[in-house]
Order: structure tokens, then sequence, then C-alpha cells
């Protein structure tokens, strides 16, 4: 079973289709969760970072709509303990990250899984921690 | 066979056989004449093919949204987008 980890740079830019590698990355990872081949898991606040990267692009009832698409996906949203928190912070002073982004990574080493991102910043500074993946 | 504006119109059929409940099959002998029948089958399975195809999952509907080219969306960088995300965050 794969484990995908979507931070909200990946699904914005997805649906925006700004890049098409985004859009081909989606078709795979979806297809597998249809066939029971991997589950989608993201952090509490993915959708307020989500919707306010909605609210600053597209006009009122068209991010509404797109916000009901993303709120309905069948995403796993981990819920952080004050543990987990620990080591974040820790991460984050490690490789100079905000805690917001270093919180999806550490879901994915924590699952195994694959941080699905288009954060090319982040990406080079917290990469060699592995179970991440550029999308570019 | 079906003539429009000069035009002989064939519509392609198929023959099906089918096992349905004697119930159902029973509704139908009442609702339907025996000559009228393939016509009210096909209805109801392009009703129910429409139906299948229309409330797909929410993962089809955002698939379908991430692959549809012809809806514009504004041509943004991953950076500004990123902006977007974090803007106003204390």
């Amino acid at each position: 079973m794969n484990h995908y980890i979507l931070d909200a740079s990946f699904l914005v830019v997805a649906l925006l289709k700004n890049n098409p590698k985004v859009t081909e990355k989606w078709n795979i990872a979806s297809n597998e969760v249809k066939n029971e081949k991997a589950i989608l898991h993201s952090v509490s606040f993915f959708l307020s970072e989500t919707a306010n990267a909605l609210r600053y692009t597209l006009e009122k009832e068209k991010a509404i709509v797109y916000l009901s698409l993303i709120t309905n996906l069948p995403i796993n949203y981990y819920n952080l303990q004050p543990e987990d928190w620990t080591v974040i912070l820790d991460w984050s002073y490690t490789h100079n990250t905000t805690v917001y982004d270093t919180s999806y990574h550490y879901i994915a080493s924590l699952l195994k899984g694959t941080f699905l991102t288009c954060d090319s910043k982040y990406y080079q500074k917290a990469q060699k921690e592995g179970f991440i993946e550029l999308i570019k | 066979m079906k003539r429009i504006n000069n035009f002989i119109h064939t519509m392609q059929t198929q023959r099906i056989t089918a096992s349905i409940p004697t119930t159902l099959y029973q509704q139908m002998d009442e609702l339907v004449a025996i000559g009228g029948r393939s016509k009210f089958v096909a209805r109801a399975i392009k009703k129910e093919i429409v139906r299948i195809q229309t409330q797909g999952s929410p993962l089809d509907h955002f698939t379908n949204m991430v692959n549809d080219q012809s809806i514009k969306i504004p041509n943004l960088t991953t950076t500004k987008i990123k902006e977007y995300i974090s803007r106003g965050r204390l």
C-alpha cells in the first residue's frame, strides 16, 4: 500500500492545471486510490492553506465550488500530537524550514510514504530526510 | 428504419439476454406493451448510465476537473501559489 501525503501546493497546482507533471502524478495517485493500492493523507491545516490560496486566486463562486471538490476528497487528516510537534520543530530548525511545511514531511516519514510537493525551496532544504518527491 | 430529411437513418442494435427479478418483469409487463419493451429497457439503461456518469465519486469529480482543459483558470507560477497559501499567516 502506498501512502501519499499531499500539501496545499500540490493540490492547488493540480486544480489550477499549472503543471502537466502534477496532473500526471495526480492521475497516477488517484488511480491507485481507486484500486485500493494507495491512501491519501494530509495535515489538519491543509484545508485552511488551500482555501487561502483559492481566496487570492479565484472569484468567490468558483473558489467555493473548487474548495468543496477538495473537501470531499478521501484524504485522511493526520491529527498531530504534542510529541509530534517537538520533532517537527527540531526538523524545522535543522533544515531552516517552516513548521507548516515540515509537518507534511514529518507525517510522510512516520507513514513511510511519499510527500508530494511542488515547493522546490522546501525540497532543496529537506530532501535528505527522504520520503519526499518534488513535482516540477 | 427512420427517414429523416431524405436520408435513411438506421440505428445499430444489439440483442441481449438478461435475467431480471420476476416481480420487476411483472411490473414492466403491466406497464409496457410487448412491442415497446426494447425501447423501454434501452431508455432505462441509458438513464442509469447517465446517472453513473454524473454521480461519480468525489475522487472522479476532482480528477475530471484537473484534466478538463476547457476550464479557464488563472495561470500562476508555483511561487505565486505558495505565496497565496501562506498569505496573512501570523
